[in-house]
């Protein structure tokens, strides 16, 4: 009993990592480095999204599957939040050229329809999985 | 049941994501190597009336990654071009009054490869 306990909390908590690295660390590095444009992303935030990745990903390999796939879903919605409305589909900076304040600004949708397309197909692929293994 | 429609789908999205960003990462590069990667010039001026002249502007472009619906602000006039490839001059002739010219260059708009906008805005 305990140790199917404490394999579902591991497996949650290792489900909320994967999302945080993905969706809060990796992308946005990407993105910062392919165009060379810092990425504010202040610290309490960060742990106040890795603790609801955690939660979530805990809750879900936790409660009865059919429960689960919710809150599987709701991890996808996360998801989705950061990469709209904290991560954004326009960058912009500015920089000094000589006597020159150059602001720039980069519309990155394309990339960004992409990886909310993907994250969409695969939450729905999830729940299918987790459906069938209920009726198996 | 799922898990080989997974990997696939990972994969793919790995090549595409590739795909997409490579005209980007290309544009960067050069435009990194080459700050003056867009080059105007203004010459052949003529006097139209003590307020308007006709100038003659060529653009260059460095990268190999083509530049589309390019629009660059001059003072109050836009000049447009449809698409701006490496190693051609582009020529226009535009009529700028001498605020224009004291405005200078304000703004540049075009899209990386038709996929990725990109708006500049230059403060004096």
């Amino acid at each position: 009993m305990w140790r199917k306990v404490i394999k579902n909390v591991l497996l949650g908590v290792f489900k909320g990592l994967i999302y945080y690295g993905v969706f809060w660390v990796l992308i946005p590095w990407l993105i910062s480095s392919v165009l060379k444009v810092p990425f504010e992303q202040p610290l309490h935030l960060a742990i106040l999204i890795l603790g609801v990745f955690i939660s979530l990903g805990v809750v879900s390999s936790s409660v009865k599957p059919f429960i689960g796939i919710i809150f599987s879903v709701l991890s996808s919605l996360l998801t989705l939040y950061i990469m709209v409305g904290v991560l954004g589909v326009v960058i912009s900076t500015s920089v000094r050229y000589g006597s020159v304040i150059v602001e720039a600004s980069l519309d990155y949708t394309p990339l960004m329809i992409l990886i909310i397309g993907v994250t969409l197909i695969y939450t729905i692929v999830e729940c299918f999985e987790r459906l069938v293994e209920l009726e198996e | 049941m799922f898990t080989g429609f997974k990997y696939i789908l990972v994969v793919t999205v790995f090549f595409i994501s590739i795909l997409l960003l490579l005209p980007l990462l290309v544009f960067v590069w050069d435009v990194f190597q080459n700050p003056e990667c867009i080059v105007l010039r203004f010459g052949n001026a003529s006097y139209i009336d003590s307020e308007v002249f006709k100038v003659n502007i060529t653009l260059s472009y460095c990268s190999s990654i083509p530049l589309k619906n390019v629009k660059i602000q001059i003072g109050s006039k836009l000049l447009e071009f449809d698409y701006i490839n490496k190693g051609v001059v582009y020529t226009r002739e535009i009529m700028l009054t001498m605020e224009d010219l004291e405005e200078g260059v304000r703004g540049l708009e075009a899209s990386i490869g038709g996929f990725y906008k990109v708006v500049l805005k230059f403060k004096y």
